[in-house]
C-alpha cells in the first residue's frame, strides 16, 4: 500500500492475527487491514460469517442480516491485505507482544478454494446425509457442503471425522462406507466402481471374503455390524444382471509388458491395474484354470464357478492376458521371460502345498490332503472318498473340505480341531453352517496316529488336549492329555492344516532371496524382491492369507511396477497413516441386522449349489442405511467425478501454518447454551421445543422452511408460541449466573418478525426483567407491545409437558394472582445464552491468557480488551455477553489497542498491486470481447453455451466471443489478457456467475491486461438464469443471450473512470473533552498522529469528574487523573478548553473547524478526521418531590456524598431508591442503561459502610446485563429488597413534617407498603447534551429521536456518522457506562486510523458530477441527497465534492435539468441494456 | 417562482391526437424546478406518448427539447426552425410561455402541457404551496408577512372567522390557519396591536386584467427614443 | 399470435439487496419463470421513471424494481 503513511521498524511486525471470523473478527481485520497492516484471520469454520450469518433479521431495525453481513464477506475476502486462514486454530504462540510467533494448524479442507467455483455439483452426488449445523439441525446437509449459501471463502468444504474403521481394517482399504452409502442410495454403478478402485473381484469377495472390515464395524458396538460383505456381493451381482458392466477405459498404452505369475487375487489384481494404467501385462498360470486359490481352492458352493469366471473375464477385458496351463519353471523361466521382453515381474504363486500332520499313517491310501481335495473337486476329478471322513483342522479349509468330502459322496463327515471353538480361525458363518448340514466338529482333538488296513486307512487315533493358560501373548496352547489317546473308525483322513509355498520353480540357479519358511523375501511396502524388476506378492510372500490380502498385495505390485517402469521413487507416500473416525454411539436406535437367505440344509446337502442367497434391493438399502457414517465424508469420490474443476482433493493432510505478527485480536464468539443441560424444558425430547437460533433458522427465508413459520413436529403453522427467557442465563444451577444481554431483545425481535411472517401468530414472552438497554431498544420493545401485540409474561416456566397427540405443550406459570397457571402451546422457543465457544479453552491455555470462571476472557473494568498478557487483545462475546453494535465497536476498539502496539511497523507488510499503464481509448470504436462461460457443466447443462458464444460474435462491436470451461479459472485469465492485446480489444463481457463475487476478479485480469475496470460488464447467466430455469433449458439459453446482449449494449456505453489521489490532513479534531474525547485524542496520538481536543467547559473531564467508582469498585478518580496526565505531556495533543465550535465545513480528509478560543479569538483548525464526544448529561429529576427536600437526591449525588465519606451517608437507617426517573416514558422513551448498575452500586456501598441500613431498590426491570447481573444477585444475597412496580402504579413520594413518605404498590404482595426512609435516591437519566439540537445543524449531522446523535448504521457502523471521516463516540451516542466509552472512543480512532493512515485518499470513480452549464441551482439535489453532499457553490451553481460523494445517484435521478449525471450509471448507460431487450 | 403540474396523460393525448409530428418544448425555469415541465418531464412525457401511441398503433414522431424560459423571446427564436418542422408544439411552460410560444410560432398550434397553478414556494422536496395572488396591492406588511388573500381559503382581511380550530383551517386539518399563523407571528414581532386596525375593503381594482407592467427604468433607451420620437410627432 | 402470450419483465435490483437475493434463489437452486430480465444497479435510488418508461418503450411488458 504506497498510500499509507510509512512508518517501519525492524522490531515491530506490522501484522496481526485476528482469532474469529464473525462479524467481530472480521470489522477488527478490515479496521487493521485499512490502516496499513497485514492481517491474518485465523477462523475455526470453514467459511467467515459466524453466527450473525445465521440469524435472520437484526433489532432494532430488523434489517436483514445476511444482507449486512454478505457486503462485509466480500470485503474481507477480496482484501488484498487480509489472509483468510480457515479450517485453522492457534496452536502455540511464543515471542512477545510487537513480536509473536504463532503456530497455526490448519486443517484440511479437501477443496482448492482457488479452483472451486462454488457450483455445487459436488453435493448432488455425495451420499452422505448430515444433521446441518447451520440451520440447527433443522435439515440436513451432505458430508459436502458450504456453511450457507454466501458463505466466504465462497467454496465447498468436506467434513471427515477421519477414516472409518472398516476402511482401516480392510487389507485393501476400500472405501467402504462410500460405497455402503452409495448402495444406501441406490447408485449401484458407482459402488461398484469404488470398490473397484482397490478391488478388481468384488462378486468373489462379496462371498468369501472374511471381512474384517465387519468386525471393526462401529455398529458392532451397538448392535451388530452392517452386513458389508453381502452389500458387496448384493452390488456385484445386481450391476452385473444389468449388464453393460465394463472396465473403465484404460489410460494410453506405454506399450510395457509386465509378467505375472499366478493367477491367483494378487496376481489378477495386479494385472487389472496394470492393464488400466496402460501396460500389458500377462498372466502366467500353471493349473488349466484361472483364479488360484479362488477357482481351485474355494468350493463352488461358496463361490460358484460362473462369478469368478465372469471377474476374470471382466479383468480380461480391460486388457489383461492369462495364458493357463503355462507353468513357469524348467520349460518357461523367469529368465525366459526378460529376453521375451516383460520388463517387470510379479510373483504371485500361491500357498498350493498341502502342510503334513507329521503323523504315522499319512502314506496309507485314503489320506487326501485338503488342498488336493478342493482343487480336484473343482477341477470335476472323481474323489476316491470314503464313508466316514475325518477332516483334521480348524481353518476355512477345512470346513471346506469337510463340507466337499460331504457333497462328494462321504456318508458322515467329522472334524478334528485341537483347540476350542473360541480359537477357531474359520469365519462363524462356515462354522454353522457345516454344522447345519450335519458335519461333526470335535474340539481338544489331535491326530496322534493313522491307522491303515491294507495300505488304506481304517482309523484314526486321537488325543484330547486341553488349554494351558495364556501366555504373554495371549494365546493358549493346547498340549495333549496324556493318556487320553482313543481311536476313531474312519475311511478317509483329509489333513487342512495349513499350506505352503512351492518355490521349486525358481529353481535352483534363482538369486530371489526367500524367507525361511520358504516364502519369498519382499520389501514390505513395495514388495520389490532383491531382484530388480521382480516383485512378489499374496501368499507367496505372507504365506497363507486371505483373498482380500492377496488383491490388496495384487495393487500395491502393480503401484510399485508402474513407478519401477516410469523410474519414480518407489517409496515416496506408500505409508498407509489413517486416523480413525471416532463416533458415538450415544443415542442412537438400535436396529438389528439384515440377514441374507441362505439355501436349507436340505436344498443344499448333496449339492454345489451356491448356499448363501442374495439380500433384495429393499433388504440392501435397509441394510446400507444402518451405516453410522462414521467418517462423516465416506471417501466414495463421486464428488471427484462430479467436479469439473477439478478442486477436490481428498489426499490433503493438515499442515501448520507459522505467522509472524506484531498482536493478536480474538474473537472467537460465543456458543448458543446448550438447552439440554435443562432437561425441564424438554428440549431435544419435545419436538416442538426449539432453541432461539433455531428458530432464527425457522424465520429465515433460507431456513428449512424457507421462511415460513411451521413447527418440527408436523410442520403445521403455529398460532400460540412461547419463548422462554433466561435459558442458561441468570441460572446458578447450570453455573451460568450472568445475563445474556442479548436474549430478551432477540426474542422481541423472534416474536415481532413471526408475527410479520404470519399475523396469526400469538407470541407470548415469558421473562424474569424485561432487558432492553441498548440504543433504540426501548421502542423497539414498547412497539413489540403496542403494535405488535405481543404478550409479555413476567414468571418464572417451572416446566414443560408435551400432549402425546398433538405435540403441543403445556407450560405451567405462576399467574399475576400467584396462581398456578397452565397455558398451552403449540410451540415453545427456548431463548438461550450464550456460552464462550467450546474451543476457548483450549486457546486461553496455548496463548496462556486468563479466563473467568464462566470461561470468558478476563480483563479488567478500565482496561477494556485488554487480556492478561500484553499484545493479545479480545473483543467481543468472547468478553462477555453482547449485541451486534456492541461486538462491532469492541472490534474496533481492539483493533486500536493493536495496531497501536505496532504502530510503528504501520505498512510495513502491506502489498499493493502493480497493474500496467492503461491504455487510452483515444476515441477508438469499441472492440468487444465476450467471454461466456460453461461454469464446468452448471451453465451448460441448462444453456447451449456453443450457441451463446455463436450468438454473441454476431453482436456489434464484438470482436472475438468464446466460451470457456470455467472462465474464472487462472488459465482462462491468462488467455483473457493474451486474447485482448492480440485482437485489440478495448471492452469486455464475462457471461458467467454474479458479479457480486466475480466482477472484482475479472476486472483485476482486464486491469492486467491494460484496460480501465469500468470497461466491463458481467452477464449472470449462472445465478439467475441456469440454476433458476433448470427444467426450461430453451429459455434459459433465450435468455442467456439477451442477457449478453444487453451487456454488451452496455460495455459499449460505458467509460473509463480514474480515480486520482486528494491529499488529506494527518491530523484528527476531538470534540469535547470527556473521558470519551479524551480517550480518543490519546488513541489518535499513541497511533503517531495528531489531535486537536476541543471542550467547551474550563477543564477537561466532563462527567468523569463527578463519578468516583464504578461497579466493580475501580477507582475513577484516579482514571481521570492518569488521563489529564497523559494528555499535559503528549505533545501531539493540542487541548482547547472554554472553547466553541463555530464554524464547520469540508469533507473527508479536508475539514476546516473555526473554534472560538477561551481568550476570546478565534483560530480556523484544518483537520482530516471528526471525533465527536461530546458527551451527555445528568436529568435533574422533577418528580418525585425532588427538590423539596434535602434528602432527596440523585444517584450521582449519593455516589459522591459515599465517596467523600459524607457524614449524611453514614447513619443511615433507611435509604429508598427509585429507577427510571426520566427513562422509559413518552417523549424519552429510551433506557438509560447505567442506573440499574449505578443503584445496585451504591447500594452495595451503603451496606458495606453500614450492614445495618435498609436499601428499598424500586424498579421496572432490573437491568444488571451481562457480567452486572452477579452484583445484583450479590445485592440480593446481602439483603437489599427490589420493589418492583408497574409504570402505571409509580410511587407516591410525599414529604409530611421534613420526612420523606413513600409508597409503591408491592405487586407480588398484592398491596401497598410504605416506606419511610432517611433518604430517596432517583435513579435519573442521561440526557444530551442540550446544544445537541444546535451543533447537530452546524456539523450536519442527524439526531435519533431521543436527541443523541445517529450513527451511520445501527448495526455494523455503530462508531461512524454516515459522512466518512467523523466518527462518534461516548455519551454523544447514547448512554453508556465508562468501559463502554472507553471502548467506543478507542474503537472510533481505529475508524479514523483507516483515513488516516493513508498518504492521500482516492476520489472519483462512481461518482455524480454536475453539468453547470445546464444546472438551475434548484437545490434539488441539495435537498435529496442522503449525505448531504451536494452545495450551491460560488458560481452559484451546484457541486459535489467527489470525495464526499456516495455514489448513489440520488440527485441524479432527481435533477430536474438532468444536470447531474452518476458516472457508471448515466441514463445512456442504464438504458443500454435495456434498449436491446427486444432486438434479436 | 410559477408553480404548474403536468395534465393528465389523457387529457394530452387527445389534445396532439391529430398530429403526426410533434415537438414537446420544455422550459428550464419556474416549471423545472417545480418538477413539471423541465427537461426530465419532457422526457418523460415523450416516452409516455410513444408507449400510448404504440399500443394504439398510432406512428408520431416526436421531438424532444428544453429551452431556458419560454416567457422570453430570445429564448425561443433558436427553436423556432426547428419547430418548424412539426405540425404542433406540445409547450410544458406555463400559460404565459405557452402563449409567447404560440405568439412566435403563429399560426402553429401550441398546446399546453401543464396546468399553470400559483405563485409559490418549494416546502420541501417535491411539496410547493401558493404564497402569491398577484393581487397587485400587497398587505403583507400588516400581516407580519403572511398573506391572508392567499393563505386564508376565504381571502379575508378581518379575521380569522369563526372556523379556526387549534390553529388549522375549518376547510381541511391539514391547513394551518392563516390568521392563527399571523397572530403567532405579530405576537413575536410584537405588533398584535396590528389587529386592531380594521381593514377597509381591499381594493381589487388594482388587480386590473390583463396586467402589463413597464419599468421605465429598464425600458431600452432607444426604444425611449422612439417613444419620445412618437411623442413629439 | 398463436402461442401463449410470454411477458418479457425488467427487474431493475438493487446491487447489495435485491440482486443478491436473486442470486441467493440460485444456489439455492429454486425456480422461476425465466421471462424475468434483471438490470443491475448499485442502489435503487438511482431508478429514474425514464428507465422504467424506456424499458416498456422497447418492448418490455412490465417493469418492476426491487431494492
Amino acid at each position: 500500500m504506497s498510500n499509507a503513511v510509512k512508518q517501519q521498524d525492524t522490531k515491530k511486525v506490522g501484522a496481526v492475527m485476528v482469532v474469529g471470523g464473525g462479524i467481530c473478527g472480521m470489522q477488527s481485520a478490515l479496521d487493521l487491514a485499512n490502516s496499513g497492516f497485514k492481517v491474518y484471520l485465523v477462523e475455526e469454520t470453514s467459511s467467515i460469517g459466524g453466527r450473525m450469518s445465521q440469524l435472520d433479521k437484526t433489532f432494532p431495525t430488523n434489517d436483514c442480516s445476511m444482507c449486512m453481513i454478505s457486503p462485509k464477506l466480500i470485503e474481507v475476502s477480496k482484501h488484498l491485505n487480509i489472509e483468510l486462514i480457515t479450517n485453522a486454530q492457534v496452536q502455540s504462540l511464543s515471542g512477545e507482544a510487537g513480536n509473536f510467533k504463532v503456530k497455526v494448524l490448519k486443517k484440511p479442507r479437501y477443496i482448492d478454494v482457488t479452483k472451486c467455483s462454488s457450483c455445487g455439483d459436488c453435493v448432488q452426488v455425495c451420499p452422505v446425509v448430515q444433521s446441518s449445523e447451520f440451520e440447527g439441525g433443522l435439515t440436513t446437509r451432505k458430508a459436502i457442503y458450504k456453511r450457507y449459501p454466501q458463505a466466504i471463502p465462497s467454496a465447498f468444504a468436506i467434513s471427515k471425522r477421519g477414516t472409518s474403521p472398516c476402511k482401516i481394517a480392510c487389507p485393501a482399504h476400500i472405501s467402504v462406507q462410500g460405497y455402503v452409502a452409495l448402495i444406501a442410495q441406490g447408485k449401484y454403478k458407482e459402488a461398484l466402481n469404488l470398490i473397484r478402485e482397490e478391488n478388481p473381484l468384488p462378486a468373489v469377495c462379496g462371498r468369501v471374503c472374511t471381512h474384517p472390515c465387519e468386525t471393526k464395524c462401529r455398529r458392532g458396538q451397538l448392535d451388530e455390524p452392517i452386513s458389508i460383505c453381502h452389500l458387496k456381493r448384493f452390488v456385484a451381482d445386481e450391476v452385473r444382471a444389468g449388464g453393460q458392466d465394463k472396465p473403465p477405459s484404460a489410460l494410453p498404452s506405454k506399450n510395457k509388458k509386465v509378467a505375472i505369475v499366478g493367477s491367483g487375487p494378487a496376481g489378477l489384481s495386479a494385472a487389472y491395474y496394470l492393464a488400466l494404467w496402460g501396460y500389458k501385462p500377462t498372466v502366467f498360470e500353471a493349473l488349466p484354470v484361472a483364479g488360484g486359490m479362488m477357482a481351485v481352492g474355494i468350493p463352488a458352493y461358496r463361490l460358484p464357478k460362473d462369478i469368478l469366471n465372469a471377474e476374470i473375464d471382466f479383468i480380461k477385458s480391460a486388457g489383461v492376458e492369462i495364458k493357463t496351463n503355462t507353468p513357469i519353471g524348467k520349460s518357461l523361466s523367469l529368465k525366459d521371460l526378460k529376453a521375451q521382453g516383460y520388463e517387470a515381474t510379479f510373483i504371485a504363486v500361491g500357498a498350493h502345498k498341502n502342510n503334513k500332520l507329521g503323523v504315522d499313517g499319512e502314506a496309507l491310501k485314503g489320506v487326501i490332503p485338503g488342498v488336493e481335495l478342493l482343487r480336484d473337486a473343482a477341477l470335476g476329478k472323481s474323489l476316491s472318498i470314503g464313508q466316514r471322513v475325518a477332516v483334521v483342522g480348524g481353518g476355512n479349509v477345512a470346513i471346506d473340505a469337510a463340507r466337499t468330502a460331504l457333497r462328494s459322496g462321504a456318508k458322515s463327515v467329522m472334524i478334528l480341531y485341537r483347540r476350542s471353538r473360541q480359537e477357531m480361525p474359520a469365519n462363524d458363518e462356515e462354522i454353522l453352517d457345516a454344522e447345519e448340514e450335519g458335519i461333526e466338529i470335535r474340539y481338544l482333538v489331535a491326530p496322534t496316529r493313522i491307522i491303515g488296513a491294507d495300505d488304506k486307512v481304517s482309523a484314526i487315533e486321537c488325543v484330547k488336549m486341553k488349554l494351558t493358560e495364556p501366555d504373554e501373548s495371549g494365546r493358549r496352547k493346547p498340549v495333549p492329555l496324556e493318556g487320553s489317546e482313543f481311536k476313531i473308525d474312519i475311511d478317509s483322513v483329509i489333513p487342512a492344516i495349513g499350506q505352503s509355498i512351492d518355490l521349486s520353480f525358481l529353481g535352483s540357479e534363482s538369486s530371489i532371496e526367500v524367507n525361511r519358511g520358504s516364502t519369498i523375501k519382499a520389501d514390505k511396502l513395495t514388495l520389490q524382491t532383491n531382484v530388480p524388476g521382480v516383485f512378489a506378492g499374496g501368499d507367496a510372500v505372507l504365506g497363507p492369507a486371505t483373498v482380500i490380502e492377496a488383491i490388496a498385495e495384487g495393487k500395491e505390485a502393480a503401484i510399485s511396477i508402474d513407478r519401477y517402469l516410469s523410474g519414480k521413487n518407489p517409496h515416496d507416500g506408500r505409508e498407509r497413516n489413517f486416523t480413525e473416525a471416532e463416533v458415538s454411539i450415544k443415542d442412537i436406535e438400535k436396529l438389528p441386522r439384515k440377514q441374507t437367505p441362505k439355501l436349507s440344509p436340505e436344498e443344499r446337502k448333496r449339492n454345489f449349489r451356491e448356499v448363501a442367497l442374495n439380500f433384495s434391493a429393499e433388504e440392501a438399502k435397509a441394510e446400507a442405511e444402518r451405516c453410522l457414517s462414521c467418517g462423516i465424508c465416506s471417501e466414495c469420490y463421486q464428488c471427484m467425478i462430479a467436479c469439473q474443476a477439478k478442486a477436490i482433493n481428498h489426499a490433503m493432510k493438515e499442515e501448520v501454518v507459522d505467522l509472524d505478527v506484531g498482536a493478536v485480536v480474538l474473537a472467537p464468539g460465543f456458543e448458543p447454551f446448550d438447552a439440554t443441560i435443562k432437561p425441564e424444558y424438554g428440549y431435544g425430547r419435545m419436538q416442538n421445543v426449539v432453541t432461539s437460533m433455531q428458530f432464527e433458522r425457522i424465520l429465515s427465508a433460507s431456513g428449512p422452511y424457507q421462511g415460513q413459520v411451521r413447527r418440527p413436529s408436523d410442520g403445521k403453522h403455529p398460532v400460540k408460541i412461547a419463548w422462554i427467557q433466561c435459558v442458561g442465563s441468570r441460572d446458578e444451577t447450570c453455573g451460568r449466573d450472568y445475563c445474556s444481554s442479548v436474549c430478551c431483545m432477540y426474542a422481541t425481535k423472534e416474536a415481532i418478525i413471526a408475527k410479520e411472517h404470519a399475523s396469526e401468530i400469538q407470541p407470548t414472552i415469558f421473562f424474569i426483567d424485561v432487558r432492553a438497554h441498548g440504543k433504540g431498544f426501548e421502542r423497539y420493545y414498547e412497539s413489540a407491545k403496542n403494535r405488535f401485540g405481543v404478550r409479555y409474561v413476567k414468571g418464572i416456566i417451572s416446566g414443560i409437558k408435551e400432549l402425546q397427540k398433538s405435540k403441543n405443550l403445556v407450560l405451567e406459570y405462576t399467574g399475576e394472582d400467584n396462581q398456578k397457571v397452565q397455558e398451552e402451546f403449540d410451540m415453545v422457543v427456548l431463548s438461550v445464552g450464550m456460552v464462550p465457544s467450546a474451543s476457548t479453552k483450549d486457546l486461553a491455555q496455548k496463548l496462556a491468557i486468563d479466563l473467568d470462571r464462566f470461561g470468558f476472557c478476563k480483563t479488567e473494568e478500565l482496561k477494556p480488551n485488554i487480556t492478561s498478557r500484553e499484545g493479545i487483545y479480545v473483543a467481543g462475546t468472547f468478553d462477555a455477553p453482547m449485541d451486534i453494535p456492541e461486538s462491532v465497536m469492541h472490534a474496533s476498539s481492539a483493533a486500536c489497542l493493536a495496531s497501536q502496539a505496532i504502530a510503528a511497523a504501520r505498512g510495513a507488510l502491506v502489498t499493493e498491486k502493480k497493474y500496467p499503464q492503461e491504455t487510452e481509448l483515444n476515441g477508438k470504436e469499441p472492440r468487444v470481447g465476450v467471454f461466456v462461460c460453461r461454469c464446468g457443466t452448471n451453465i451448460a447443462r441448462v444453456v447451449d453455451v456453443p450457441s451463446v458464444a455463436a450468438y454473441a460474435a454476431t453482436l456489434p462491436y464484438v470482436v472475438h466471443a468464446e466460451e470457456n470451461l470455467y472462465t474464472c479459472s487462472t488459465d482462462t485469465q491468462a488467455k483473457i489478457i493474451k486474447v485482448i492485446k492480440e485482437k485489440d480489444i478495448n471492452r469486455v463481457v464475462v457471461a458467467s456467475c454474479s458479479p457480486r463475487t466475480h466482477e472484482p476478479l475479472f476486472q483485476d485480469t482486464i486491469r492486467e491486461a491494460g484496460l480501465n475496470r469500468f470497461l466491463f460488464e458481467m452477464a449472470n447467466i449462472r445465478d439467475q438464469c441456469s440454476w433458476v430455469h433448470a427444467t426450461h433449458p430453451v429459455e434459459a439459453t433465450e435468455k442467456s443471450r439477451d442477457l449478453v446482449r444487453m451487456a454488451v449494449a452496455r460495455v459499449v456505453n460505458l467509460e473509463p473512470l480514474h480515480e486520482s489521489p486528494a491529499p488529506i490532513k494527518h491530523n484528527a479534531l476531538v470534540i469535547g473533552g470527556g473521558l470519551a474525547g479524551m480517550t480518543a485524542a490519546l488513541g489518535i496520538a499513541s497511533q503517531g498522529f495528531e489531535a486537536v481536543l476541543v471542550e467547551k467547559e474550563k477543564e477537561l473531564g466532563g462527567n468523569l469528574r463527578h463519578i468516583y467508582y464504578t461497579l466493580d469498585g475501580a477507582d475513577t478518580q484516579a482514571l481521570l487523573a492518569s488521563l489529564l496526565a497523559q494528555i499535559r505531556k503528549e505533545p501531539k495533543i493540542k487541548v482547547y478548553t472554554g472553547a466553541k465550535i463555530e464554524d464547520f465545513s469540508g469533507y473527508v480528509g479536508n475539514y476546516r473547524t473555526t473554534i472560538s478560543t477561551a481568550s476570546g479569538g478565534t483560530e480556523d483548525i484544518e483537520h482530516g478526521v471528526v471525533i465527536l464526544a461530546t458527551g451527555g448529561v445528568e436529568y435533574k429529576p422533577a418528580e418525585y418531590q425532588s427538590g423539596k427536600s434535602d434528602k432527596i437526591l440523585t444517584q450521582l449525588d449519593l455516589e459522591k456524598k459515599i465517596a467523600k465519606g459524607d457524614a449524611a451517608a453514614k447513619g443511615l437507617k433507611s435509604v429508598v431508591m427509585i429507577q427510571c426517573v426520566g427513562s422509559r416514558e413518552e417523549a424519552h422513551m429510551y433506557c438509560s442503561r447505567v442506573c440499574c448498575n449505578q443503584a445496585v452500586m451504591n447500594a452495595l456501598k451503603l451496606k458495606e459502610k453500614n450492614p445495618e441500613v435498609e436499601v428499598y431498590v424500586l424498579y421496572r426491570d432490573i437491568r444488571t446485563f451481562g457480567m452486572n447481573e452477579l452484583k445484583y444477585r450479590e445485592a440480593r444475597d446481602k439483603g437489599i429488597t427490589f420493589i418492583r412496580f408497574d409504570v402505571e402504579k409509580k410511587p407516591d413520594v410525599k414529604i409530611q413534617d421534613g420526612k420523606v413518605e413513600v409508597k409503591v404498590f408491592d405487586s407480588v404482595l398484592g398491596t401497598d407498603i410504605l416506606l419511610e426512609p432517611d433518604m430517596l435516591v432517583l435513579s435519573s437519566a442521561i440526557r444530551p447534551q442540550p446544544d445537541a439540537q444546535e451543533f447537530s445543524s452546524k456539523l450536519k449531522l442527524p439526531l435519533t429521536q431521543d436527541g443523541f446523535y445517529m450513527e451511520a448504521h445501527m448495526k455494523l457502523r455503530p462508531l461512524d456518522f454516515v459522512n466518512d471521516g467523523m466518527y462518534l463516540c461516548g455519551l454523544a451516542h447514547g448512554p453508556k457506562s465508562i468501559s463502554e466509552s472507553i471502548s467506543q472512543a478507542r474503537g472510533a480512532v481505529s475508524r479514523a486510523m483507516t483515513i488516516l493512515s493513508k498518504l492521500y485518499l482516492m476520489v472519483g470513480g462512481v461518482v455524480s458530477v454536475v453539468d453547470s452549464t445546464r444546472c438551475v441551482a434548484c437545490l434539488t439535489c441539495v435537498r435529496s441527497c442522503p449525505f448531504g453532499v451536494p452545495v450551491i457553490n460560488d458560481d452559484k451553481v451546484a457541486y459535489i465534492e467527489p470525495a464526499a460523494c456516495q455514489g448513489c445517484g440520488i440527485c441524479a435521478s432527481a435533477c430536474p435539468r438532468k444536470a447531474i449525471k452518476l458516472r457508471h450509471y448515466s441514463d445512456a448507460q442504464v438504458m443500454a441494456k435495456t434498449s436491446v431487450l427486444c432486438s434479436t | 417562482m410559477i408553480v404548474g403540474e403536468r395534465k393528465p396523460l389523457n387529457e394530452i393525448k387527445e389534445k396532439v391526437k391529430d398530429y403526426k409530428k410533434l415537438l414537446i418544448l420544455g422550459c428550464g425555469t419556474c416549471v423545472a424546478v417545480c418538477m413539471a415541465g423541465g427537461e426530465k418531464e419532457v422526457e418523460l412525457l415523450a416516452s409516455q406518448l410513444r408507449i400510448a401511441n404504440g399500443l394504439d398503433k398510432k406512428e408520431v414522431e416526436i421531438k424532444e427539447a428544453t429551452i431556458q424560459r419560454q416567457c422570453d423571446k430570445e429564448y425561443i427564436e433558436p427553436i423556432v426552425e426547428l419547430a418548424k418542422k412539426y405540425d404542433a408544439v406540445l409547450s410544458l411552460a406555463c400559460g404565459a410561455g405557452v402563449q409567447l410560444v404560440a405568439d412566435m410560432l403563429e399560426p402553429m398550434p401550441v398546446i399546453p402541457g401543464l396546468n399553470t397553478r400559483f405563485i409559490g414556494i418549494a416546502e420541501e422536496e417535491g411539496k410547493w404551496s401558493e404564497r402569491c395572488r398577484a393581487c397587485g396591492n400587497c398587505v403583507l406588511g400588516e400581516y407580519g408577512g403572511i398573506c391572508p388573500i392567499t393563505r386564508c381559503p376565504k381571502s379575508i382581511l378581518n379575521g380569522p372567522c369563526g372556523g379556526s380550530q387549534g390553529g388549522k383551517c375549518e376547510t381541511s386539518k391539514e391547513r394551518d390557519c392563516a390568521w392563527a399563523l399571523i397572530y403567532n407571528r405579530l405576537a413575536k414581532q410584537g405588533k398584535l396591536e396590528n389587529l386592531y386596525k380594521v381593514a377597509p375593503p381591499k381594493d381589487f381594482r388594482t388587480q386590473d386584467f390583463p396586467a402589463r407592467q413597464v419599468n421605465e427604468n429598464y425600458v431600452k433607451a432607444t426604444k425611449t427614443e422612439e417613444k419620445e420620437a412618437t411623442a413629439k410627432k | 399470435m398463436g402461442e401463449a402470450f410470454e411477458p418479457k419483465v425488467v427487474a431493475f435490483c438493487c446491487h447489495y439487496c435485491a440482486y443478491s437475493a436473486a442470486d441467493l434463489a440460485g444456489s439455492m437452486r429454486m425456480e422461476y419463470s425465466p421471462n424475468v430480465r434483471v438490470v443491475k444497479l448499485m442502489c435503487t435510488g438511482k431508478v429514474d421513471t425514464i428507465h422504467l418508461l424506456k424499458a416498456i418503450e422497447d418492448g418490455a411488458d412490465a417493469v418492476f424494481v426491487a431494492g
